[in-house]
């Protein structure tokens, strides 16, 4: 279980994430949702333990960020949002490194690479430098240096993009099995038909507070919506998206003029 | 993107063009809320840079009053200053030149060749100039009162700006042709060994200048010709000044013309060289290169001994830095250029210590060691940088982001700051040592000396290396790289321990082992500064480190 309690992160006068409180159960897939600048990603990164919280706790499994940070980060796998690899390494070389870093034992390693390289589609690339990696490439190897370490925790930050159809589908069935087995998997994204066919509960931030939190269904109901996308520009305050279309293109034209 | 040769410079986008590269100078890797993310002091690398060049340009004024001539004196200044822009504009701003990158980025704008090309020469002139005045403002005020005419300061200021534009402009085309011609992997490469290669002449300039100084000078004095000198083209600039001072032959004539020639030649070469066309052509050149290279494979085969010597360490952490090091030593040129910049400077203080007939004193000969003037601690210099280069090289990286690796995995990253100094001493200290090791048993006549002694430079090794750790703990390659920032904290990392080992292997020189107790006693003393410097590090780096947060970009 993770239990976030009045969670807060300032940057000089600006709060990017502001009092956040939220409980995911064991066996949840948890969509964390936003606009773009809305403190997801600062909210992941201070879970993951990139960044401190200015105020606020997190316990994961009853254990606390602070205090047992690398207790939990035993359990815990991660896919961030950039591709940022260390590109002069060939792909089977991250993945020891990642074992290394959760100190697995070394007779372990090749073959739990082996076998996650030979799942991902990745044996022709795997001795290759992830320079050449396309993003989609790099996207799965993110995937696999997330999960080699059997993690009770997976958080994904827009782990689908750059991935071709095949990739994705694999990536919302592995998540789901991942919650099958009892484990958590927090999901940042901003494509809404994927979250709302795969996660449990939903938590809408915006400017770092919370807007509502449920499942899919609860939330659009909440709004009177009949998607997710609607009830999502709702709570967000882009109500009238079709007004902003064409207010865009009204402020483009004046401003162009004299060329058209 | 057509070619607009023809079409004449947009002055707003021109504006707009350079306001952009001047702020993308200033901001690079600032953080996504807070400021501005200073250098090392707080200083900018640029103006480090430039203090650096100040200092060196208090030298050049000394050759300026040594030389007795205005021509001769004004010669190596610009020669120096030549060198210096040329080397600093490639190899730590070669941003400023064209890169293969730009295209992607204007290609979608109606930017025209000829307002580009403007852009980047004004970026390039805005830090001839600042780097001209730091090397070139008192060697020119010093030559206006050396010979007592106010207009030599303006002339020789203006030679001084016209030979750095000349010389970056020079070589800043150069670049560009050979981006087209050669592969760009290949390319960067070739410019870490010319770095290698200009460490030599830097380092080099500053031991053998004075040296070639004071032996033209006296040529000069005993009425030898120097006309070959205007065949080269700080020759062709230092013939500005000599106007003023009269006597002028044709030989100096034609110099001076040559050097306005080769500004106007380069002006017209970097018209076609610096266009947002040839930017195209170099992109188009640069992906082919690219994918091609980039889908090599890695050789997999038995473990090396580099891998077994790896089995060895049992901490994770080890393996783990170590062969990100050893990969990055093999692909990252700036990495591998950095740290292989030891071996001209440690043979360049070798040299030094040695010329001249010096010997290196053996400390449990004292007596003889003083009669034959054995003081020279210079050799032991590289004993002080080899570990500041290593460890600071490695804590810099164009790919710092991937850092957050360490941040987010149950890694100790005490164990991952001290792997990196752990690498620096076992594979550039200790053979290092080694090569005193046969140094002093030639000079000592003793290997048993030689042995003893290197035992103590080993542990005096080990507390810089610990000392270093203690006092700046950087994670391996999770730092950005800011232009400049190589050249400052180089110098800042080099001299602080050097000035210690200086003092202590002077003192050493003087005094000696004084026998069997005295050696025992530094032994034992050294000894138990590492075990409380390991100590220390136990307790206080995990407490720095937890304060570090992850760098965003």
């Amino acid at each position: 279980m993770i239990k976030v309690e009045n969670l807060s992160r300032q940057y000089g006068t600006l709060w990017a994430v502001k009092d956040l409180s939220f409980e995911i159960a064991d066996g949840q897939v948890y969509g964390l949702l936003g606009p773009n600048g809305a403190g997801k990603s600062t909210t992941v990164k201070i879970m993951v333990g990139m960044l401190a919280a200015t105020t606020g706790e997190i316990t994961i499994n009853g254990l606390n960020i602070k205090t047992d940070g690398n207790a939990i980060k035993a359990n815990l796998g991660f896919v961030p949002e950039s591709c940022a690899l260390y590109e002069n390494l060939t792909g089977r070389e991250h993945l020891e490194m990642v074992c290394n870093l959760h100190h697995l034992p070394v007779e372990g390693i090749e073959p739990q690479a082996n076998k996650l390289i030979e799942l991902l589609d990745l044996k022709d690339a795997a001795d290759k430098r992830i320079a050449g990696y396309s993003k989609g490439m790099k996207q799965k190897l993110l995937l696999a240096g997330g999960i080699i370490h059997n993690p009770r925790v997976l958080i994904l930050d827009e782990p689908l993009s750059g991935l071709d159809a095949n990739a994705q589908s694999l990536f919302r069935e592995l998540i789901k099995e991942f919650a099958r087995d009892n484990r958590i998997v927090i999901f940042c994204s901003h494509v809404l038909e994927v979250v709302e066919r795969i996660c449990d509960q939903l938590l809408i931030i915006d400017r770092g507070k919370k807007l509502t939190e449920g499942t899919p269904q609860q939330i659009m109901e909440n709004q009177s919506a009949t998607t997710l996308g609607e009830a999502f520009s709702r709570l967000t305050g882009a109500t009238d998206i079709d007004d902003q279309a064409r207010g865009i293109l009204r402020a483009i034209e004046r401003g162009n003029g004299d060329n058209g | 993107m057509a070619t607009m040769a023809k079409e004449p410079i947009d002055k707003r986008q021109l504006k707009t063009l350079l306001k952009a590269s001047l702020k993308t100078d200033m901001r690079s890797s600032s953080s996504r809320f807070g400021g501005e993310r200073k250098s090392l002091l707080g200083i900018p690398p640029i103006a480090f840079v430039l203090l650096i060049y100040l200092g060196m340009s208090a030298m050049l004024s000394g050759v300026v009053t040594r030389a007795n001539d205005v021509f001769l004196g004004a010669f190596f200044v610009l020669a120096m200053q030549m060198v210096f822009v040329a080397v600093t504009i490639l190899l730590e701003f070669s941003h400023l030149i064209l890169s293969p990158d730009d295209f992607p980025i204007l290609a979608p704008h109606p930017v025209n060749s000829r307002t580009f090309f403007a852009a980047k020469v004004l970026h390039m002139a805005i830090y001839v100039t600042m780097m001209v005045v730091a090397l070139g403002l008192i060697p020119a005020v010093v030559t206006a009162i050396t010979y007592k005419q106010v207009l030599l300061f303006p002339t020789m200021f203006l030679a001084s700006w016209s030979a750095g534009t000349a010389a970056a402009l020079f070589f800043a085309i150069f670049y560009t042709l050979m981006l087209r011609v050669g592969n760009r992997e290949k390319m960067h490469r070739y410019l870490g060994y010319l770095q290698f290669l200009m460490t030599f002449v830097i380092y080099g300039g500053y031991m053998f200048l004075p040296d070639l100084a004071k032996n033209m000078f006296a040529l000069s004095k005993s009425g030898f010709d120097f006309t070959y000198l205007y065949l080269l083209p700080p020759g062709w600039f230092a013939a500005w000044p000599v106007f003023l001072t009269g006597g002028i032959s044709p030989a100096q004539v034609w110099a001076a013309i040559a050097g306005l020639v080769s500004l106007v030649v380069m002006y017209f070469l970097g018209i076609s060289r610096l266009s947002i066309d040839y930017a195209q052509t170099l992109n188009e050149t640069v992906e082919q290169q690219q994918s091609k290279s980039e889908s090599k494979s890695e050789v997999r085969g038995r473990p090396g001994m580099f891998n077994r010597l790896l089995q060895l360490f049992s901490a994770p952490e080890d393996r783990v830095i170590w062969k990100l090091m050893r990969k990055q030593f093999k692909y990252d040129n700036r990495y591998k250029m950095s740290v292989l910049m030891i071996i001209p400077l440690t043979l360049l203080y070798v040299y030094m210590g040695l010329k001249d007939g010096q010997v290196l004193a053996d400390p449990f000969n004292v007596a003889l060691a003083v009669a034959k003037g054995g003081s020279n601690f210079t050799v032991y210099m590289a004993l002080a940088f080899i570990p500041s280069i290593v460890i600071f090289g490695s804590a810099y990286s164009a790919s710092y982001q991937a850092a957050w690796i360490y941040y987010t995995t149950p890694a100790d990253r005490t164990r991952l700051v001290l792997a990196s100094n752990r690498f620096a001493t076992i594979f550039f200290c200790i053979p290092y040592l080694v090569f005193m090791c046969a140094l002093m048993t030639y000079f000592f006549g003793s290997i048993l000396h030689a042995i003893l002694h290197c035992v103590v430079l080993f542990f005096v090794l080990l507390v810089l290396v610990d000392l270093i750790a203690l006092i700046a703990p950087r994670i391996p390659f999770s730092l950005p790289m800011k232009s400049g920032q190589r050249t400052g904290a180089m110098m800042i990392t080099m001299f602080i321990p050097m000035i210690a080992v200086m003092v202590g292997m002077r003192i050493l020189a003087r005094t000696g082992y004084g026998g069997v107790i005295g050696y025992g006693t530094i032994v034992f003393v050294l000894i138990l500064i590492v075990l409380l410097l390991s100590h220390l590090q136990r307790r206080l780096i995990p407490r720095r480190l937890a304060k570090i947060e992850f760098l965003e970009s």
